[in-house]
């Protein structure tokens, strides 16, 4: 239960903005919604701490395969978690994983999933099915390879779209009021284990 | 001849007027959607009002002003053959083809105050990128779905869903610059080299959208995208801008962890829930991503950990308030 049904606001349409290279407007709205009361597994043994820190005070050691309950709060690596007796504390979130089932989870594809096009999600589903490797992906509805096999090119919003575009110092500009620094950070190795 | 002469000037004559005309109308159209979405000042910086309204005259006008007059046509033939021949204006007018299709799916979201947040953030963290100075442009789709995409020359997608769901500005900041080490690695560009070089498309696919739009779109380019948006990169790319997005963020002074957060978000999603779908496929999932992940990062990047994280929320209330940098302050009347 991560996600709520979405609370759609009456949606505001204008025949102006029609006009305007089709842009309809329709907002919706959801809550905010990490992934809370989700059971997780303790996957390395480790230390349910009060803080999100390594060296915040450790308030119960777990034990490989320990269940917890995420609640939802989130700071940097470490997530809010409620152990055994009820006891709230902290732990990493590479030391949790997903209880063996939800990963490797393949079912039937959603009666209204639109077979899709993909992004930083999916791969959308243009291979072959029954194809017998483990994996869940998620496609989105709505924007699926209907949409796209029927879409017209929609070239005027292009030039919506570059006319939304900011400069370099204005994006610096957002970085100084965000009080965002840059940091010299090496590249990340490849890692030797291949999946 | 002169009979052709004169015909020629009747004809301009005739059409000036009807020109002016239309410009006018484009204008108002114009003025009225800013005043809708309280546009006004944001628009301004970003474009001179004539550009937009230009755009606004619609498919008549604006296709040869944001095509630059390249042929579709022209591109896919440079495509077929080497990616040498794509230098970096004309990947961008594929960038420019392949994001026409995408907004033929799905409208921006018309909530400018978003869209202009979007492209400070994504522009912020792709100044930090090996491509700082193409002309990145970052929007948001009207779409419920949770989804992001990227096309060549540095033109990035997300959906409102993603918008409403990431947790925190950590975690929108990952997804950006994943998608932009797509667009500085040419993930894109390289699969729909070795597509159009493999002949994978039939003269009957590629000639679907001939002739539309004054033959400015080709027909085969859209083909091969659509192709490439519905089967998806290669895994390993999909690492790489996992990987590599990670470290961009961190560059850019975002929480490493965003990423991290993102994922196992994912992974939890529920089959049943309508706005995700479970699929087959042989894309990495959400585990695996999170496995390579934690090889490669380790603790190295803890140290840039830690700093409590804004909402999306908070973020736009704060460059409300503090109205320094954002134009943010023009709050879209009968919103809240």
């Amino acid at each position: 239960m991560i996600l709520t049904k979405p609370k759609i606001r009456a949606s505001a349409r204008h025949a102006y903005l029609a006009l305007c290279a089709g842009l309809l407007c329709s907002t919706a709205a959801w809550a905010q919604s990490p992934p809370q009361g989700e059971t997780v597994q303790i996957k390395r043994a480790a230390h349910l701490r009060d803080g999100p820190s390594e060296s915040s005070r450790s308030l119960m050691p777990l034990a490989l395969q320990t269940s917890v309950v995420r609640l939802g709060e989130k700071q940097g690596a470490w997530i809010k978690v409620s152990a055994s007796d009820n006891i709230q504390g902290w732990v990493h979130m590479f030391d949790v994983t997903a209880p063996a089932s939800a990963s490797t989870s393949t079912g039937n594809v959603g009666t209204s999933a639109l077979r899709g096009i993909t992004g930083f999600f999916n791969r959308g589903s243009g291979q072959a099915p029954g194809n017998n490797v483990a994996t869940s992906t998620l496609g989105i509805r709505g924007l699926g390879a209907e949409n796209l096999n029927n879409a017209q090119p929609n070239v005027a919003a292009v030039a919506q779209l570059e006319a939304l575009r900011v400069n370099a110092a204005q994006a610096r500009q957002f970085g100084a009021a965000a009080s965002l620094e840059t940091r010299p950070v090496d590249p990340l190795p490849l890692p030797e284990v291949k999946p | 001849m002169k009979q052709h002469f004169i015909t020629s000037l009747l004809a301009v004559l005739i059409c000036l007027p009807v020109a002016t005309a239309q410009a006018q109308d484009a204008g108002r159209v114009l003025n009225l959607f800013q005043s809708l979405m309280g546009a006004g000042q944001v628009a301004a910086p970003a474009a001179p009002a004539g550009g937009l309204a230009g755009a606004l005259l619609g498919n008549a006008l604006a296709p040869a002003a944001v095509m630059q007059g390249r042929s579709g046509g022209d591109l896919f033939q440079l495509l077929s053959q080497s990616l040498d021949q794509i230098d970096e204006p004309r990947e961008i007018q594929i960038g420019q083809q392949l994001s026409a299709m995408l907004l033929g799916t799905k409208p921006l979201l018309l909530d400018m105050t978003l869209q202009r947040y979007v492209n400070q953030l994504g522009r912020w963290i792709s100044l930090q990128s090996a491509r700082p100075d193409l002309p990145w442009t970052f929007a948001v789709l009207d779409d419920p779905g949770f989804n992001a995409f990227a096309a060549p020359g540095g033109y990035i997608f997300v959906t409102k869903g993603l918008m409403d769901r990431v947790a925190d500005e950590s975690e929108l900041a990952a997804i950006l610059a994943h998608e932009i080490i797509h667009v500085t690695s040419k993930h894109h560009l390289i699969s729909l080299n070795k597509a159009a070089r493999a002949g994978l498309l039939t003269q009957a696919i590629s000639s679907q959208f001939k002739n539309d739009l004054g033959g400015l779109v080709s027909g085969q380019l859209m083909a091969l995208g659509r192709n490439m948006y519905t089967k998806g990169l290669d895994q390993s790319d999909e690492l790489e801008a996992d990987r590599s997005g990670v470290a961009l963020a961190a560059r850019a002074g975002f929480d490493p962890y965003g990423l991290v957060g993102v994922l196992q978000q994912l992974r939890t999603a529920t089959p049943d829930d309508a706005l995700f779908s479970l699929s087959l496929s042989t894309h990495p999932p959400a585990q695996l991503r999170l496995n390579q992940l934690e090889l490669a990062m380790g603790n190295r990047l803890d140290r840039y950990s830690g700093q409590v994280p804004l909402t999306i929320a908070q973020r736009l209330q704060r460059l409300a308030s503090s109205g320094s940098g954002s134009n943010l302050q023009t709050a879209v009347p009968g919103k809240n």
